[in-house]
């Protein structure tokens, strides 16, 4: 994992600046930075619903897909918001309501192997700990400040920090993509997935416009003019940790054809 | 909902509102409620290459103006959002016409009332 390496750095310089201080510092902050998000994880939390037989069909074909993903005690849930959007913690996959509206359920199958995708993986447990770790790099720079009274010391933290960052969204980038071709792997119609994407890039390029007021009358086409903000990202992103919807799309596209042509 | 633009050459409510809104509107007045996947339905014949989250979009974007009203149904088939309307057309062409008339009573107040007056002698 090379986003440990900067992290391992930071306890060596830790040790070199403040002797055994420093280190045993940086391990104690390290571990209440994990130990408090972990409790605010567990005691926090959206309101959900399991995913049910009432839900007809789609509950019988995702547990059928949970199955065939190898994974026992996963349980899926719906989250009372009409933005689509789906991810997973623990053993858990939670689905937006707006999800169902978006996409049909082929579509909705194809997010929901994506998340198993994550979970087989075990990003679902990485993936908060590079969250946790993510506040200790930025929070060690100034502690080191404060310990050392070296300014030379910050600015070298907080170069570890950047290059934190940087392993982090390639990290996180490539676990997504890692996500999309195990889902593609254990999908009825592979292709879902890649429609799935679409329809949530439509969404989002939309959804720009709307707010934007450019359209107001949306013609009911897909036109793409250039690459411009997209909805709830901001405008400038260093670290992007998820790919594009369209990087996505163009590297399962060629896993798609190599599928079909084993087949 | 308050109309803020008035198109001269649109006819209709197509006059106050986008083309796809005005003919979502126009089916959720005749069913009063519905779910976004069957105004997709319905609309996907007459625009084949319509996509499940414009329609998704401009329903909420209606909720936004006013005109319709979303929330959860747990019937049969799991939770859903389902959208109401809020208004009926008529009354909806009604705050129209109030809100047309207005502007232009606070706006050409003389030639309104010339033009109304005239009207009414014909």
């Amino acid at each position: 994992m090379r986003p440990l390496l900067p992290l391992i750095t930071a306890f060596l310089l830790a040790y070199l600046f403040a002797g055994r201080a420093g280190f045993l510092g940086g391990v104690l902050i390290l571990v209440s930075v994990v130990f408090l998000g972990l409790l605010i994880s567990a005691l926090s939390g959206p309101e959900l619903v399991e995913l049910s037989d009432s839900f007809g069909e789609i509950a019988g074909r995702i547990k059928n897909l949970v199955r065939r993903a190898g994974l026992r005690g996963v349980s899926v849930y719906v989250l009372e918001d009409y933005l689509p959007n789906a991810y997973s913690t623990g053993k858990k996959v939670i689905l937006s309501l707006g999800l169902f509206e978006v996409l049909d359920e082929d579509e909705v199958l194809g997010v929901v192997a994506h998340e198993l995708g994550h979970i087989r993986n075990r990003d679902t447990l990485l993936f908060p700990l590079l969250a946790y770790f993510r506040i200790f790099a930025f929070v060690f720079p100034f502690v080191m400040w404060a310990f050392t009274g070296s300014f030379l010391a910050f600015l070298l933290y907080m170069t570890l920090y950047i290059w934190f960052e940087a392993e982090r969204s390639r990290f996180l980038k490539g676990r997504e993509f890692r996500a999309d071709d195990f889902a593609v792997r254990i999908l009825d119609v592979p292709m879902s997935l890649k429609y799935a994407l679409e329809e949530l890039k439509n969404y989002e390029d939309l959804m720009v416009r709307v707010k934007k007021g450019i359209n107001p009358g949306i013609e009911p086409k897909i036109e793409r003019h250039g690459r411009g903000r997209t909805y709830r990202k901001p405008g400038i992103v260093f670290f992007p940790t998820h790919p594009s919807y369209e990087e996505r799309i163009f590297r399962i596209v060629p896993l798609l054809e190599e599928l079909r042509s084993r087949a | 909902m308050e109309p803020h633009e008035f198109k001269l050459t649109e006819d209709g409510i197509r006059a106050v509102l986008p083309p796809l809104e005005a003919e979502i509107m126009e089916y959720m007045w005749r069913a009063r409620v519905a779910t976004a996947g069957q105004v997709y339905e319905h609309l996907k014949k007459a625009h084949p290459d319509l996509r499940r989250s414009t329609i998704s979009i401009l329903m909420n974007r209606l909720c936004d103006k006013g005109l319709l009203s979303r929330s959860v149904d747990h019937g049969r088939g799991g939770m859903r959002y389902v959208y109401s309307v809020t208004t009926s057309r008529e009354e909806f062409e009604r705050k129209v016409v109030q809100r047309i008339l207005d502007a232009l009573m606070s706006n050409f107040r003389e030639a309104t009332y010339a033009y109304l007056s005239q009207m009414r002698k014909l």
